[in-house]
């Protein structure tokens, strides 16, 4: 308890080295979050792309109704399908026609629906894996029945590839910013720790365990993670309030944020675990 | 209490200690004399261990120098009350939490530290001086509240590393009296000085150092 006491003091004491500690690690973390959530937002936007995207698979002309039902089926059970619409080739000259409007005449001259049978598979937004699709158009050529198949493949490709790049930027940064706090926490508990270098000797000589000389510092340490996080969490906070209500409609990004309370209550808490990190490396193992 | 079996000690090549060998009854009453460099200060630092013997054994209140793990040391110095010739006192505290930070560091409850502090200051005579910090006392009265702190343990061992090197006569005499009144409390005193008039005509135990080896041993 007593070493509890002697962190909280020694965090009194030395407050200004302290204050620029907390802001150092609060003003990261508000940068870190900010850019965080708007990776977030950006891959969950990335998820809800596929819902326009579809695939749309043409039957033979004289395909049996059997046949239909088998394809239907085939399709249906992939994970990645939403939802299947058969469109019958009456169907999708009717359609024609009401696209055509009043074009439509351009059509009377034929003798027969050039259309085909045609199923259109929508893809489920939560499960959209780029092999897996692959994997299911493949399946689909290769089967009885079918005679064409058109889809995105660029479109995919692009989507794929945005969020491959999202996420390796989101580890990226959180790295960074990981170890970024890691080493104000260590830099700030080691020059205290050299400053009271005297009184830790002293300490050592009457008897003082390992844990009695660290403790105060890895108290002192997770506080200014602490702290550092309650501003972050504030300051990312205020910003999501203010544009929530002065600027006007909002800018959509940041309103649109999904998880901002959320990471306002991490926030602080992240600060405690790196605060207590980096102390505990700056103090190191304590020698008698 | 104490004994050194053929104990070496050397820092950089210049053996401060070679081959000594001794032993100190429980509250038995020691000087250790000898010119500056004869090695007084390397002994006591071996016995509270600051330092690690190159070569022999020590064995200290039943613990023994070889087989002590680094985290076992923190424990024996709590049996072992130390007095340095430069004070040590904290300069941010006041003279109350100068004594109490032996006690709170043992994990003594307050209740407990508030009397056994004020015990040791009446023994020491600083009552009057609680709230005081360190710069606004005596070098005689910072000397006695370091005293006070290394027995407010109640150590079995107190070394004083030339305790009244800094003091004037009448301030020395009074620290005698007060390592006297220890030492009849039963605490073993091991006490390293240049000055022989400290223990002339006192009859007691002087072990003298010349050079890194003991000399005599005498008295006792």
């Amino acid at each position: 308890m007593y070493s509890v006491k002697l962190g909280l003091k020694s965090l009194w004491r030395e407050r200004w080295i302290n204050i620029l500690s907390v802001l150092t690690i609060g003003v990261g973390f508000f940068v870190l979050a900010v850019v965080a959530l708007l990776l977030l937002n950006l891959e969950l936007a990335s998820r809800r792309l596929p819902e326009k995207f579809t695939i749309t698979v043409f039957l033979e002309d004289e395909i049996s109704q059997r046949g239909i039902l088998r394809i239907r089926k085939m399709i249906e059970r992939a994970t990645v399908v939403e939802k299947v619409d058969f469109i019958s080739k009456e169907e999708a000259f009717e359609d024609l026609k009401k696209s055509l409007k009043d074009s439509a005449y351009i059509l009377e001259g034929l003798d027969r629906n050039p259309l085909f049978p045609t199923f259109v598979i929508r893809l489920r937004k939560s499960a959209f894996d780029r092999e897996k699709v692959e994997q299911l158009i493949k399946e689909i050529r290769g089967m009885r029945g079918v005679e064409d198949l058109v889809y995105g493949e660029e479109f995919l490709g692009v989507v794929s590839r945005f969020r491959v790049m999202i996420r390796l930027l989101s580890i990226t940064l959180m790295g960074l910013f990981f170890v970024a706090t890691v080493f104000v926490c260590y830099s700030t508990v080691k020059i205290l720790f050299y400053r009271r270098k005297e009184e830790i000797e002293i300490f050592k000589l009457l008897g003082a365990t390992g844990g009695f000389i660290r403790l105060p510092f890895l108290v002192e340490g997770s506080i200014i993670g602490l702290l550092g996080g309650l501003f972050s969490g504030g300051l990312l906070y205020g910003l999501f309030e203010i544009s929530r209500r002065y600027v006007a409609g909002g800018v959509p990004i940041i309103t649109g944020l999904n998880p901002v309370l959320t990471v306002v209550a991490i926030l602080p808490v992240f600060g405690v675990v790196l605060g207590v990190i980096g102390s505990a490396i700056a103090v190191g193992r304590v020698k008698f | 209490m104490i004994a050194f079996s053929e104990v070496t000690k050397v820092y950089e090549n210049i053996t401060a200690l070679r081959k000594i060998t001794f032993s100190i009854g429980k509250g038995e009453f020691c000087f250790i004399t000898g010119p500056s460099g004869a090695g007084k200060s390397t002994l006591l630092k071996l016995i509270y261990l600051a330092e690690k013997p190159d070569e022999g054994r020590i064995n200290i209140a039943g613990w023994d120098s070889d087989r002590l793990k680094m985290s076992s040391i923190p424990y024996l110095r709590r049996n072992i009350g130390i007095v340095f010739q430069d004070f040590k006192l904290l300069s941010n505290r006041n003279v109350y939490d100068n004594i109490a930070i032996a006690l709170r560091i043992r994990g003594v409850p307050e209740r407990e530290i508030k009397d056994r502090v004020h015990e040791a200051l009446k023994l020491v005579n600083l009552r009057h001086k609680v709230d005081s910090y360190p710069d606004m006392l005596s070098g005689g009265e910072q000397q006695r509240v370091t005293i006070a702190r290394a027995i407010v343990g109640d150590p079995t061992v107190l070394l004083a590393d030339e305790p009244t090197g800094n003091l004037d006569v009448d301030n020395t005499a009074g620290i005698m009296r007060i390592f006297r009144e220890i030492n009849a409390k039963g605490t073993t005193i091991l006490f390293a000085t240049h000055n022989k008039e400290l223990f002339r005509h006192t009859g007691l135990r002087v072990l003298t150092l010349d050079g890194g080896n003991l000399v005599s041993d005498v008295g006792g």
